[in-house]
Order: C-alpha cells, then structure tokens, then sequence
C-alpha cells in the first residue's frame, strides 16, 4: 500500500500542552519549561497502522486567547484534530468545547480527540468526570494525557490515526 | 547589475531568500541561495518540503492580481524541522513584481527568541489577568464587607464617645459637689475642724482629685486615639514652664522627703502646646516621685541642642524590669511586682505621655533596671536657645484676685442638681448676693422681674436647656448684656468652643475645683459689665 499523509490540526487554550503532546509523541521528550509557541509549529510523525505507513503531519496551532486567535486557513485539509484542555483549568474545557463548534465549521465531521491533559497534576484538577459526562454521550472521543509522563500519548495520537483512515478490512 | 548584487547581498544578510516563480510553477531562487535554505527545502518543490508553506502559497496562487484582493501576502511565522532536524522559524511574503511573481521567504533568527520572549510575556500576563480577576473579585468581597465592619465601627466608636461623654458628665456632677465641699471644710468655711476631721476631708479631696485625674486621662487617652487631640502649638519658654510644673510637684516632694533638683533649659524655648507640654512634664515628674521611695532623689534636666529640646527625668526609685520597657507605654500597665505594692494612678499617665510626645514629633526612650532608678528622655523638635524676653505671663495662684465683699453685686445661680447648688450659693455667698434657681424657667420668670449682675448657668437642665435659656437672655433687651458663665460637666473635646461660639461670655468646666477659680471666672466679666455700664 503506498503511504499516505494525513494533516492533524492541535487546538485548544493556551498553555494547556498541545506542543508538549505532539514533543513526547515525537521525540519522546518533555521539557518543563515552556515555551509559547509563535505561529504554526509544523511536526511529522511516520507509523504504521495496520499495512499502511502513515505521515501524519501535525500543525501545532499557538494556543488561542486574546492575542491569537485561530486561522480559519490553517485547518484547511486537516484529516482530524485533537482538542487539547489542562484538567487544572475548568476554563479551558469551555474554550475547546467553543473550538470545536468552529473548527467542524471549517472542516466538516472529520475525526477528532479530546485530551485531558496534565494527568500527573490529577489532584489539582478542576475538571471531573461530571463535566465530561454531556460530550461523551454526544460521541466526544475522550482520553486523559500526561505530556509529562507520556502516559495516553502514543494511544491519543494513533487511535486518532486509526479513525482517519477509517475500518481497516 | 551592481545594484541587483548589493540587493542581494542585503537580502543574504537578512536571512532573506528571494525566489521567483516561472509560468511552469517551479520556484527559482534569486542569486545564491544560502545553506539554510537548502537544508530546509532540498529540492525544487518547495510546497513539498513545508506544508506550511504549501498552505499558504495555495492562498497566493496568483501572488496578487492588479486588483487588490483579500488573498494573502504574508504567511505568519511557522516552525518546521530541516533536513537536519533542526527547528527553524520562518515566515514568507508573496509580491507581483514588474510582472514576475516573488516570494521572499526569511530565516528568523535570533530575533525569533526576543519575540517570542514577548509574546509569551504576553500571553502570562493574559493569564494573570485571569488571576487576577479572581482577585479582584475576593478584593470587592473584602472591601464590600470591610465597609460594613467600617460602619460597624464607626457606629460602635460613636456610641464610645457618647458613653465617654455621658459618663463624664455624670461623673463630674456629683465630683463637682465633692471637690467643692471639701475644699469649703479644709477653708474651714463651716466652722474649725479637728485635726482628725482635717484628715478626713484631706482624704476625702485627694481622692475626688484622683477620681478626676482618671476622668480627664481616659477622655485624653481616647482622644487622642481618635485622633481628636489637636495640638495648640505656640513659643514659650522653657524653664517658665517648668517652673510652673515643678510648683505643683513640688510638695509631693516634699510630702514624701524626696529632693527634686532641677536645672537647664535657661534661656531656652520650644514651638509645643503648652499646656499639653506641662502635662508630658508633670506625668513624669509625678511617676518618678510616686515610685520613688521617701529620702530619694528625683531630677530634671532640660537642654537645647541642634533644634531639639531634651527633657530628662531621672529618680533613684524602685526602677522598671527591662522586660517590662515597652509594655509600661501601654495603657493601664503598671510595673508588676517591681511596684512593691504601690497602685497609685490610672496606669494611663506614660501611655498619654508617650502619644502626646509623639504627637509633637518627638521622642520618648526609658533607660532602668529593677532597684536601680529610671531614666526617662524625651525629645521634641523645634527648640532653640535665642534669648528671649519671658512673657509676661501671671500664674494661677498670683492670678487669684483679692475677693472683697460685694453684697450689692446679685449673682443668679441656675443649676438643677441642689449639692451643687448649694455649693455655689456657699462658695459665692461671702462675697456675693446669691440667688439660685433650679430650672431655667423659674431663673427667666425671676430676671424679668429683678435681672442679676450676673448668670451662672448649667447646660444640662431640665425643660429649657442652658443654651435655650441664654437665648432667651440674649433676645431680651433688658438682660442681654448680663454677663452668662456656663458652668457646665459637659468638659468634652469641643464643648467649650460649642458654648463660646452660643454667645456665652465665659466657660467653667464642673468640677470647680475651689472658689478662687469661680472668682476668676466672675470679677474680669462684672468689672467690664461696671466699665460699660458707667
């Protein structure tokens, strides 16, 4: 099978760790200093899934706040998307939730994923499973993530894979 | 051509890349292209190497036609890796050129970092925003409930300072009948007294003094908490004022054997309110003498260096533990154990002391050891050691006029309560015609038909109350120029100034302490009334 490349698309608040995720994804790094990230990161990530090699290129989208707002243009051929929330942060679950509504305007039903991120800060968290409860009965796919720990990164990232390129036979 | 390789050039050491798109699509690069370039887009399909870039340049197919339209020129930074794995930041602007088509595509470097920097500066202090509206909404909840504890407050101090001045006026009313009457026994007023007796109404007036002393403390102390004291300030000189203090301290010396020595401050004046002065001085000279035992010595010492006076009150008394310095400032604190059972006073004397002193600016500092003496030194600014001509200045006792009987002179006494009352008319009535009334109507009905040379008048009467009545005095052609003294316990911060400012000719706080003090109050006004009458 000749290899494919799929465009995902990391959304969500700022400092929530979607370049952390997509670091530990790529590099197996976590870095505890952080860095805002300016414009569009642009990463690659080949794998395999099933007989198909798989380039996904990840477009690593500045957190969105009052200086940045998202471009509409760069979700453009985005194959899925991962929504990234900071559990620490009740607020951020709000933006991505607002995010989602206007990332499906760009991009039509495509594949996407809900990470709860900072996993290893669970007892701070402000997000319960209450709150997550209304998305997973609308068929929100949700996993929780530790950039820090690695812990559901590689499942967040290729189950996301799995579903773009939908049933295998 | 030159110009083209100097623009080049320029271009190189912007980390900038010119490229031009031919008709085919295949970018071109413009002169040589740098290392950098190569390695972050190794072949000629640059959409390839960046889809980042691909993106964008999709957005700038025609890279702008003649019209302007909405697509785009510049791309926005973005970071990819080059062929080396290293991240490299860029951004991208597209320009139609004279009919070529141009994308200038620019290495960010080193000031990527500076940028970011900001942003992410940025982008925290938006965060702290978040915070910081949290905080300010706890700070509104704060403030929201600190205004009521304010209110709170303010009514709580408010019924404070009403208590405080019900409490002394109800107290200086029965005070007043006991200094008064105490002192008519000692003047042997109603008869001899035996020597036991004379001990008795001695016992008796110190203390009803000491009951004023407390009295006038607390009212001090809570002023001057309240920040209510307001200092006079005025220039005189030192040692007339010490000398006005050292007469009244001075049989407490001698009552208890003690040798009180005092020198300096010849020559010397400070800018200070006088009476609040005497009061810093007597407070320290009467502690030193109360806890220092009989045949010991108490001293003062004033001095004037560099503007700032120096009072030093010094005693070979029992002396105050150090752990105990700081807490002998505080209010109704008085040396434990090392007091060897003397109580004496209200334990607010060195508490007013210490605010007064610093009311004026200066300083008050405590040198002592349990059985070794005390040391007190007070500072206060604004001193000098011009020499200055003493102000005539008449104390109290040469103050007191020579009382010669004036039966033809009628004093009219309007006061409800009958011991004081009777007070009065015995203080008065050796040199006096002495009417009195218990109420004001009873005093009106009667100057109408006989008006007095003079009106001694409570405030605090029943029906009509004092200033109501010498309204009526006062709008009364044939009585409004008879001189009215208020005699009043209402002794409040104000309450003299409240009953001046009504058109009373003279103010006498209760108690009376003797019947000097009424005569002083009495002769200046009727001479004045005889100048202007004649």
């Amino acid at each position: 099978m000749p290899p494919i490349q799929k465009k995902i698309c990391m959304a969500g608040a700022f400092a929530v760790g979607k370049t952390s995720l997509v670091r530990r994804y790529v590099e197996s790094i976590f870095s505890e200093r952080y860095q805002t990230t300016v414009g569009v990161k642009i990463d690659k990530k080949q794998l395999q899934i099933g007989d198909q090699q798989l380039t996904l290129v990840l477009w690593d989208l500045a957190g969105e706040d009052d200086l940045a707002q998202l471009r509409p243009s760069h979700l453009r051929g985005a194959s899925g998307f991962i929504l990234v929330v900071d559990g620490c942060r009740r607020a951020t679950l709000d933006a991505a939730i607002d995010l989602h509504r206007r990332i499906v305007a760009e991009t039509g039903p495509v594949p996407f994923v809900l990470a709860l991120n900072k996993m290893d800060l669970a007892g701070q968290w402000e997000i319960h499973a209450a709150d997550i409860e209304p998305l997973l009965r609308q068929g929100w796919a949700c996993t929780r993530t530790s950039a820090k720990e690695g812990t559901g990164v590689e499942e967040l990232f290729v189950d996301l894979a799995r579903n773009m390129l939908g049933p295998i036979p | 051509m030159t110009e083209r390789f100097i623009a080049l050039e320029a271009l190189s050491v912007l980390n900038i890349v010119a490229l031009e798109r031919r008709e085919d699509g295949v970018f071109v690069v413009v002169g040589q292209p740098p290392d950098w370039f190569h390695r972050t887009f190794p072949d000629v399909d640059l959409s390839g190497a960046s889809p980042y870039l691909a993106d964008f340049l999709a957005e700038s197919a025609e890279f702008q036609p003649s019209e302007p339209g909405p697509e785009k020129r510049y791309s926005g930074v973005w970071t990819q890796r080059d062929s080396a794995g290293e991240e490299r930041a860029m951004e991208a602007w597209t320009a139609r050129i004279g009919g070529r088509r141009v994308l200038l595509v620019h290495l960010l470097g080193e000031e990527f970092e500076p940028r970011r920097a900001a942003l992410q500066k940025a982008r925290e202090t938006a965060l702290s925003y978040e915070q910081l509206g949290n905080v300010t909404r706890g700070l509104a909840d704060a403030k929201q409930q600190l205004e009521l504890r304010n209110r709170e407050v303010e009514r709580i101090n408010q019924l404070k300072n009403e208590f405080l001045a019900s409490m002394s006026h109800e107290l200086r009313t029965p005070l007043n009948a006991i200094i008064g009457f105490s002192s008519l026994l000692a003047e042997h007023s109603a008869g001899p007294l035996n020597s036991e007796q004379q001990s008795y109404v001695s016992h008796v007036a110190r203390a009803s003094h000491h009951l004023l002393d407390l009295i006038n403390d607390i009212l001090d102390l809570s002023k001057i908490e309240a920040g209510r004291l307001e200092l006079e300030p005025e220039l005189f000189p030192v040692e007339e004022a010490t000398r006005e203090v050292l007469s009244t301290i001075r049989p407490l010396a001698r009552d208890k054997s003690i040798l009180l020595a005092a020198g300096g401050g010849a020559g010397c004046q400070v800018f200070a309110d006088r009476v609040r002065f005497k009061q810093i001085l007597y407070n320290l000279l009467s502690n030193a003498i109360k806890f220092t035992p009989a045949k010991g010595e108490v001293r003062l010492h004033t001095e004037v260096a560099e503007g700032q006076l120096t009072i030093i009150v010094s005693d070979t008394g029992i002396g105050i533990p150090r752990e105990e310095h700081d807490a002998i400032f505080q209010k109704f604190h008085q040396v434990g154990s090392g007091t060897k059972g003397i109580r004496e006073g209200t334990g607010l004397g060195l508490a007013i002391t210490k605010r007064l002193v610093e009311q004026h600016g200066g300083q008050i500092r405590l040198e002592s050891e349990a059985g070794h003496g005390s040391r007190f030194a007070v500072t206060l600014p604004n001193a000098s050691c011009e020499r200055i001509e003493p102000a005539p200045r008449i104390s109290a006792v040469q103050a007191a006029p020579a009382v010669s009987a004036h039966p033809h002179v009628r004093i009219a006494v309007v006061e409800d309560n009958p011991a004081n009352r009777v007070l009065f008319e015995t203080m008065l009535k050796p040199v006096y015609r002495v009417a009195s009334y218990q109420n004001g109507v009873e005093a009106l009905a009667a100057f109408r038909l006989s008006p007095p040379d003079l009106v001694l008048l409570d405030i605090a009467l029943p029906g009509p109350d004092g200033i109501q009545v010498l309204r009526q005095i006062r709008a009364d052609a044939r009585l409004r120029s008879i001189p009215v003294i208020a005699v009043s316990a209402h002794a409040m911060s104000g309450d003299r100034e409240r009953f001046l400012a009504a058109g009373f000719d003279h103010y006498i706080a209760k108690p009376v302490a003797d019947r000097a003090a009424l005569f002083q109050a009495i002769q200046p006004l009727l001479s004045s009334r005889t100048r202007a009458v004649s």
